[in-house]
């Protein structure tokens, strides 16, 4: 049977909650206004935090992967899986809500853009990643073929982050210069870059939670597979 | 000075999305879990049976 919630655990959820809530309401009462997006530029500060959270993922994924090769510890493809899983879904959320995004200063919700093009390959790569898990059969075999895979995969995840850098694109950098096309780009107050710094700190808190609490589930999963299997 | 446009729709849709994708992930976390801890009382039930 599965094991209690641990009582670390369990503050990490609130704690998260708490941070998530306070992200929120800075973003909403503290960050300032931009004058020629609008309220929309808002989308910003939790924009880049999932994206962040989805990259950090993917590369805590490919050392997971590497340790697993290595080792050949279960451990550490579980610990692969929740990660590229949580990497997936936070990367999502940052493709659609950057589309929303670019509807109304882009004036379209999707353009053929290095930055755009790049990411969107990145999450199709670990979509696949996460539907191969499913339809191989053999677990030594499919995790074999799965750290493989989550450290080819992040390839990606380097060259998507470089893209707004590198290549003509009219995706803006905030930090850092942003390309001569780049469209939508804004001067950052002090008080946008404490919100979006927050909201990053924020959602690592979070990442956390959420890696710890879906490696419980994966180490779950195994558990009662070689229960069903001894039976 | 120009007014600040009117974009408070695609800020609602936008938080709409990333909030609700969040709660929907932390949700399927809680669903598997409850799914899981079904299966186990099932094998126990079925482990009961067996040995009777």
């Amino acid at each position: 049977m599965p094991t209690k919630r641990p009582l670390a655990l369990r503050l990490l959820w609130v704690l998260s909650l708490i941070l998530i809530l306070a992200a929120l309401a800075m973003m909403w009462f503290y960050a300032p206004m931009e004058r020629t997006m609008g309220v929309v530029q808002k989308i910003f500060y939790f924009h880049v935090a999932a994206n962040w959270l989805g990259m950090l993922s993917f590369a805590v994924a490919a050392v997971m992967a590497i340790l697993h090769l290595a080792t050949r510890n279960p451990r550490w493809i579980h610990l692969e899986v929740a990660a590229v899983e949580i990497g997936w879904a936070f990367s999502l959320i940052g493709v659609i809500s950057g589309s929303i995004w670019a509807r109304p200063i882009w004036n379209t919700w999707w353009t053929a853009d290095p930055r755009l093009n790049t990411v969107a390959i990145m999450v199709l790569l670990y979509t696949a990643y996460l539907v191969l898990r499913q339809v191989m059969e053999e677990p030594e075999k499919r995790d074999r073929f799965s750290s493989v895979y989550a450290i080819i995969a992040f390839v990606t995840v380097p060259l998507a982050f470089l893209s707004a850098r590198l290549y003509r694109t009219i995706h803006p950098t905030v930090i850092g210069s942003s390309s001569s096309v780049a469209s939508g780009g804004f001067a950052m107050a002090p008080a946008m870059r404490t919100t979006m710094f927050f909201a990053l700190f924020a959602f690592t808190v979070l990442y956390v939670t959420l890696l710890w609490e879906r490696y419980r589930l994966e180490v779950a999963y195994q558990e009662l597979a070689k229960a069903k299997s001894e039976l | 000075m120009e007014p600040i446009p009117d974009t408070s729709f695609y800020f609602y849709l936008g938080y709409a999305v990333i909030l609700g994708g969040m709660a929907l992930y932390v949700l399927s976390l809680f669903y598997r879990w409850k799914k899981l801890r079904q299966a186990w009382e099932e094998l126990d039930e079925l482990s009961r049976l067996e040995e009777y």
